[in-house]
């Protein structure tokens, strides 16, 4: 009998030791996870890197600035129009492939750059179309997977435009999507 | 008596055992979160992509460029690759590396490279000169105290 009741006895024990031993395991994942949650491993760049792209655009000699070829030198600032409307029109492409170019795939950032000139219409030139396409409505908190999983920046430069040795006023907007 | 003192080893036995189990937790979250002050993962996310960023900007140059790139890495040494579009940054050949993507002109030719930094700090010299871009390990540069922070370098 006293056996018996021991028995009991050591048994209630154990099982008022589970909830216990939950309750420590709970604890043990909560601080994990605090601990996972505040500690920063990456450091966010993107806004770094639309500013670069859109002076790597603007600077760069591949980029949407005039190339004197006989000078070798780039005119930054001053957008020559042949190019950009080729950019436009006949190669869209020619930006993510050769200038600008994070190899087969860009899954790091793409834009969409219109010129705005008084008096003419707007050409609108891409560097990668497709992710820009695909990632500008996530740039809005209302669609799903959206705000925050892209960012999108807006820049507007006061340029000059150059075409066939004349230069005319005009506006570059660009729209950075990373 | 015999009953009393039965009680009072089983209930010695289960706080024993609680306690062993607290310290065994207590250990287990000292050793994750020691782990955790010892990893280098955000030095390495940092410096792959301040690399990657430094090749974009060099780029983005419109003329000739010399940049001392010079950075503190407080006391660790990390292995850095320049391949084509990334930067891969580790700190032992076994491990997992990181890395980040830069984007290329394909009309400048990027001599791709590979550096051990020293202990402590790392000191690269990018250079764009005649339509080629070359990065090479700089005797001297001015390193910044106090860790990763912010950058540093002088151009030439």
């Amino acid at each position: 009998m006293i056996s018996n009741k021991k028995r009991a006895g050591v048994s209630d024990e154990v099982v008022f030791l589970i909830p216990k031993i939950i309750f420590l395991t709970a604890v043990l994942f909560a601080v994990v996870l605090l601990v996972k949650i505040f500690i920063v491993t990456a450091t966010d760049v993107r806004e770094t890197e639309s500013t670069i792209l859109l002076n790597r655009l603007i600077y760069a000699k591949d980029g949407l600035s005039y190339f004197d070829s006989q000078l070798n030198r780039v005119y930054p600032g001053i957008i020559d129009l042949n190019r950009f409307e080729e950019l436009s029109k006949n190669n869209p492409n020619i930006l993510d492939t050769q200038s600008i170019s994070y190899g087969a795939q860009n899954q790091i950032i793409a834009a969409k750059i219109i010129l705005r000139r008084e008096g003419k219409d707007n050409i609108i030139s891409y560097y990668n179309k497709d992710k820009f396409d695909k990632w500008e409505p996530r740039a809005l908190a209302t669609v799903t997977g959206g705000s925050g999983s892209v960012k999108l920046s807006y820049y507007q430069k006061y340029i000059l435009v150059y075409k066939d040795g004349k230069l005319s006023p005009g506006i570059l907007k660009i729209s950075i999507v990373s | 008596m015999i009953k009393n003192k039965s009680g009072f080893t089983h209930e010695l036995f289960f706080n024993v055992f609680e306690l062993v189990l607290a310290l065994v937790v207590a250990l287990a979250l000292f050793q994750f979160i020691n782990n955790v002050v010892k990893s280098t993962e955000f030095e390495k996310n940092y410096l792959a992509r301040d690399l990657s960023l430094m090749v974009n900007t060099v780029y983005s140059s419109p003329g000739d460029v010399s940049y001392t790139y010079g950075e503190n890495l407080g006391g660790n040494s990390f292995s850095i690759k320049l391949e084509p579009n990334s930067v891969i940054v580790r700190e032992k050949d076994s491990e997992v590396p990181i890395f980040y993507n830069f984007a290329e002109n394909n009309n400048i030719l990027f001599s791709y490279n590979g550096f051990q930094t020293d202990k402590d700090k790392i000191s690269l010299m990018f250079n764009k000169l005649n339509g080629q871009i070359i990065v090479e390990t700089s005797p001297s540069v001015f390193t910044p105290a106090g860790g990763l922070s912010g950058g540093a370098g002088r151009t030439g």
